[in-house]
């Protein structure tokens, strides 16, 4: 009997579904980011598309960057319903909203300041692995010390985090022929651990928090470094991040807050019944990097190019290896291994 | 009245469907068991109210007195028994009763009495022994489905509660009641019952007809009331009487046991999950009695085996504690203390935890002044803690809430031939702890805050008359006014004109001191009447308006026991129910068989529903993240019993929706755009089933079967992305449905190894089939993926078994 009380307690309790719900197409999406670095700056407008399918970009809108004194600024579209305002940056103490106008609609975000404050911030990384059945999978984890200035007024920060790493290319060309450049591979870890902090209704000023992990790959056989973007946010931007994290985490237990629609700051005010998603935000930001080698690495990378009789297409093709991330030849101007 | 025109129309089609099914399904009425008539007369200038029935019960083969024979008294088990000589002494208000001698094993005799004069009954009881498959289990008299004049009124015994399987195989309350029509919950481990469609908070729950406000262990697996110290529930899910009130839904009186003034008992139990003691006897012989339990979860262990690391670095513990103290000053007058004290405590890992405690206590006076009338007086004190607490993050903390409550109420009964009078008043005051955050441990740089909360006092005198002017017409009606006064100190909020209320739109406060702050209140009539057709079949009906000031406040999927509880204030107008039943009720084969058919529906004005992701801890201006709306709940009711025999048990189905739209000249803040959709325990269908199969000796294999619509939830219906974050766009609130809820529990219930002891053992097993129901559904993403993926919860996903082991000794 006692074999059978022990035997039979419970050991999972979540399984998958097949749970069928109504996709709502065409809605819009706008999701803009305006900060202090100067530089490119975009905007992201597009239609929802079928449930578990990205939106699809919309290539004719209209986008522009309003300032409270009175400028404005047109954002170009680039790509598939990307849009970007070159060499600009926000200026303290100025307003910023963001007008869209698609079809004969057109959508306006509420005015922000950029805020004045951020947190010093200390990056560091280490090596983790974690079981999965029978196999052992080793990841990289970017952790942050942060200190919170002291203030009365409350600082609002979230971070995203950006990996570039080299690929050096198989040179299959002669002797009088140049070898290929290498190629910078650039994408966002781990976007979804969304690390927010705030100094609202806490004493304390030192934090230590992770900032996301990322699996060790051969991406690592050669330089990676990674960007990490301190956002200094307002207390609006920074409760819609957290009710985007709210609904992500939501694992559905008695204690969870039920999910609901997260709303956005931009609105058709000609027609308020026409939901937008997304948002527009203003922040300041602050920039750290750190970077490691495959003598950091402490698991065995095997190279795919290396010793292979005939080596896989991603040996010779920037493309190839970046499977639909963002990739260049350009060495950026803070590779520096020092 | 064009809506009430539709409401009846309603009511009398589901009835009228209700009722071909019941016609088709059953077609013969056979007569009601024999009661001898007698009649005692006083002699003339010797007449008074209350006179006593004496006798001694005998068996009848051998002559030999019987004692533990019980005496039921108009469908009611009385508490009292045949002493060791088979004598047995009953006090009676004068008229018309129904008695009826009880004991196992032996044939029950039935008299129909006639109390105008102090009378005495000799019984002898028959042995049973050749014919112990018409074993009986029903407490209450079986006819009492037909006869009794309220409508939706279920009543019930602890030895009827023993015999329905349960988690951790204690005999538990609200376990029971989710098997009956009518009663269901959000999900397992979900504390609170709704009743016909109504939320767990519009229920008023009384020990002893004192407020309970936190009743339930085990995140709700179990309820706070200790099976070895209860005597009986009665709840009324229909007509609330008058002399109940301060909800909107349904009230549930739990009957605690008196300790014996005899001899002292004393039982244990152990289990694989909860262990209990209990003690009682007479402190004075005849004069004072006592009786105390104690029960302690060791479930612990439990957790221990399970293999996940948070899951064996959990901490789950509660406990209560009964007190009941009787005396008899006469036999006129008696006193009565109550003393119940919960404590429970969970901690996932070193992630979250909560706790919740709760402690009443209540004095009751029972006198009789003269000859037909009586008065009751009720004096009580509750109070109620719970805090939740996140040990893991650097800034730990811990959020405390709370409030107590006194309350006090007399009621008077006059009787006189066919015509009882209850009338009386009530009063209870409400003060809520301030809520509270503070750090939870040294290094933590939480900084401490308080949040201030209302104080309210509720008053509500009340009338009540039941009159019996035929054998096959009763008629109950009552009259309630409640009033609400919110009380000073307080700091009330003003909010700018033309917009919704909310943080931003705040413009000022006013300070308010001492004294009345605003005041609600209003009738509230309650009828309800039952006409006989003929022995076997009647008809009941009623109708109630009630007020409800005292509510939860919770953004949760469903209650839970930290949710705040939350005055009526400027902003949080009080809800007003009104709440129709019809029913039709019909026995068969000398009771056999009881089987009824309820309708119901339920208008809710000023039903609470949080905003979207509401922030509602810690919160000065709670109003700002709340709306309220128009609440409606309807369905009808199928209960087959049987009550004798080998297999007894019943088949319950319940066809029930609860619908809510909130009520706004906002639309920016309206849920669904202020359309209908349906509350979280929205669940038409639910099909229970218990048997109870003696199999002699005092053993049973009882089984009870649970089948349910699955309740809704919210899901995604669009996907967008944001700075390269997958984010799913949640559609209206609640518009799908989980899967349809099933589950099987079984229970043995035996006889112990020692011969000579009252022992008894109780295997049970909780969801035979290992089934996992869901609890909720949540998305992820899958790996790498970014498609989102839909899981459900199961909050129980495997077989639960238990075993206890019980002894009872007296002295």
């Amino acid at each position: 009997m006692v074999f059978l009380v022990f035997g039979l307690i419970p050991s999972g309790c979540i399984d998958t579904l097949d749970f069928g719900t109504v996709t709502e197409e065409g809605q819009l999406v706008i999701y803009g980011l305006l900060t202090d670095e100067f530089g490119v700056h975009s905007v992201d407008v597009g239609r929802t598309d079928l449930f578990g399918l990205l939106p699809r970009g919309e290539t004719n809108a209209t986008v522009v960057l309003l300032e409270e004194s009175g400028s404005s600024h047109i954002y170009m579209h680039v790509e598939d319903g990307r849009y970007e305002l070159r060499d600009f940056r926000a200026r303290e103490g100025e307003r910023y909203a963001l007008r869209v106008a698609s079809g004969e609609q057109i959508y306006e975000s509420e005015f922000q300041e950029l805020p004045k404050q951020s947190a010093q911030q200390n990056i560091n990384y280490s090596f983790f692995s974690e079981s999965e059945g029978m196999r052992t999978r080793p990841f990289l984890s970017v952790d942050a010390d942060v200190t919170l200035p002291e203030s009365e007024e409350d600082v609002y920060l979230r971070w995203t985090l950006e990996e570039t790493f080299l690929w050096v290319r198989l040179w299959g060309g002669g002797p009088f022929e140049p070898p290929p450049p290498n190629c910078f591979i650039y994408d966002d870890i781990d976007p979804s651990t969304l690390p927010l902090l705030t100094s609202a209704g806490t004493g304390s000023r030192n934090f230590s928090l992770n900032l996301g992990s990322r699996l060790v790959d051969d991406s690592f056989l050669y330089p990676f470094f990674v960007t990490v973007r301190q956002l200094s946010v307002s207390r609006e931007t920074f409760e819609y991040w957290n009710r985007v994290k709210q609904v992500l985490n939501n694992q559905g237990s008695l204690f969870d807050i039920p999910p609901a629609p997260i709303q956005s700051n931009i609105r058709n005010f000609s027609d308020p019944d026409d939901r937008v998603l997304g948002y527009f935000e203003v922040a300041k930001v602050s920039i750290s990097r750190v970077f490691t080698t495959s003598a950091d690495v402490p698991f065995f990378i095997p190279n795919p190019c290396t010793n292979a009789a005939n080596p896989p297409a991603l040996c010779f093709d920037c493309e190839e290896k970046a499977m639909g991330r963002r990739w260049n030849t350009v060495t950026p101007e803070w590779w520096r291994f020092d | 009245m064009q809506y009430f025109y539709k409401i009846f129309l309603r009511i009398i089609s589901i009835l009228f469907c209700c009722t071909i099914f019941f016609l088709c399904f059953t077609n013969q009425a056979l007569a009601q068991n024999e009661f001898k008539e007698i009649r005692f007369q006083a002699e003339e200038g010797e007449k008074q109210g209350r006179y006593f029935l004496t006798g001694t019960i005998k068996e009848k083969e051998t002559g030999t007195p019987l004692s533990g024979v019980s005496v039921h008294i108009d469908g009611f088990f009385t508490g009292v028994n045949s002493d060791i000589s088979g004598q047995y002494v009953v006090p009676l208000d004068s008229g018309r009763h129904r008695i009826v001698f009880r004991k196992f094993a032996k044939t029950a005799d039935y008299y129909i009495i006639e109390m105008y004069g102090n009378g005495v009954i000799n019984v002898e009881l028959n042995d049973l022994n050749f014919q112990l498959d018409v074993f009986t289990v029903m407490a209450e008299e079986r006819d009492r489905n037909v006869r009794s004049a309220i409508t939706g009124l279920t009543r019930m015994s602890i030895e009827e509660i023993k015999l329905v399987p349960a988690m951790m195989g204690e005999p538990d309350v609200f376990n029971v009641l989710q098997a009956m029509p009518g009663v269901n919950s959000v999900g397992e481990g979900s504390p609170g019952l709704n009743i016909r469609g109504g939320q767990a908070d519009q229920n008023l729950i009384m020990m002893n007809e004192a407020i309970v406000l936190s009743n339930n262990h085990a995140l709700g697996f179990l309820s706070a009331f200790n099976g070895d110290v209860l005597q009986n529930f009665s709840l009324y899910k229909g007509a609330v009487p008058s002399y109940f009130g301060g909800r909107s839904a349904a009230a549930l009186n739990i009957e605690m046991r008196k300790g014996d003034f005899e001899e002292w008992n004393y039982g244990l139990s152990f289990g694989t999950a909860t262990s209990k003691i209990m003690v009682e006897g007479p402190l004075n012989p005849d004069k004072t009695s006592m009786i105390a339990g104690i029960r302690r979860s060791n479930a612990n262990w439990m957790l221990n085996t399970v293999d996940q690391y948070d899951v064996r670095n959990s901490n789950i513990r509660f406990h209560d504690i009964y007190l009941g103290l009787s005396h008899k000053f006469s036999e006129k007058n008696t006193l009565d203390l109550n003393v119940l004290n919960t404590g429970d405590f969970f901690q996932f890992s070193n992630q979250f935890g909560f706790e919740w405690n709760n402690f009443v206590t209540s004095l009751t006076s029972k006198n009789l002044i003269t000859d037909n009338f009586s008065l009751v007086g009720l004096l009580a004190y509750g109070s109620f803690n719970n805090g939740f607490f996140e040990p893991s993050q650097e800034d730990a903390f811990q959020v405390d809430n709370g409030l107590y409550y006194l309350q006090g109420k007399i009621s008077g009964l006059w009787t006189k031939d066919n015509f009882e009078l209850t009338f009386g008043g009530e009063g209870i005051q409400y003060q809520m702890r301030p809520e509270t955050l503070s750090p939870l441990s040294g290094g933590s740089g939480i900084i401490p805050e308080q949040v201030s909360k209302q104080r309210g006092m509720e008053l509500a005198p009340f009338v009540s008359g039941e009159w019996n002017p035929h054998e096959n017409f009763a008629l109950t009606a009552g009259l309630r006014y409640s009033t609400y006064m919110q009380l000073g100190p307080d700091t009330v909020f003003t909010y700018e004109q033309g917009l919704p209320i909310s943080g931003l739109t705040r413009t000022g406060e006013e300070i308010f001191g001492s004294g009345e702050i605003l005041r609600y209140g209003g009738f509230e009539p309650r009828v309800s009447f039952r006409w006989s057709i003929d022995e076997a079949n009647s008809i009941k009906g009623g109708y109630s308006k009630m007020y409800q000031y005292l509510q939860t406040v919770s953004n949760a999927t469903g209650p839970t026991p930290i949710d705040l509880w939350q005055l009526s204030t400027n902003y949080i107008l009080p809800q007003r129910s009104h709440n129709f039943s019809l029913g039709f009720f019909r026995n068969f084969d000398e009771d056999e068989w009881s089987t009824s058919i309820e309708g119901f529906y339920r208008m809710t004005d000023n039903q609470l529903e949080y905003r979207d992701f509401a922030d509602l801890f810690l919160n000065r201006g709670l109003e700002t993240e709340l709306i309220q709306g128009e609440g409606k709940a309807f369905g009808g009711e199928l209960m087959i019993q049987r009550n004798r025999g080998a297999l007894t048990g019943w088949l319950a189905y319940t066809y029930s929706r609860s619908l809510i739209r909130t009520v706004s000249e906002f639309q920016e803040i309206q849920v669904n755009r202020g359309n209908w959709f349906p509350t979280n325990f929205d669940r038409p269908h639910i099909v229970s089933l218990v048997a109870n199969l003696h199999l002699g000796k005092s053993r049973f294999l009882n089984m009870h079967a649970n089948y349910s619509t699955g309740r809704p939830v919210t899901a995604p219906s669009a996907n967008y992305v944001v700075g390269g974050i997958f984010i799913p766009d949640f559609g209206d609130r609640n518009q799908f449905r989980i899967p349809n809820y099933f589950r099987i529990d079984l229970s043995y219930l035996t006889n112990g190894i020692v011969r000579t002891w009252d022992d008894k053992f109780n295997f049970s097993i909780y969801n035979l089939l290992g089934r996992r129901n869901a609890y909720s559904v949540f998305y992820q993403r899958e790996g790498m993926s970014r498609r989102l993926r839909p899981y459900q919860i199961s909050i129980l996903g495997a077989v639960f078994p238990s075993i206890t082991y019980s002894v009872n000794f007296s002295k």
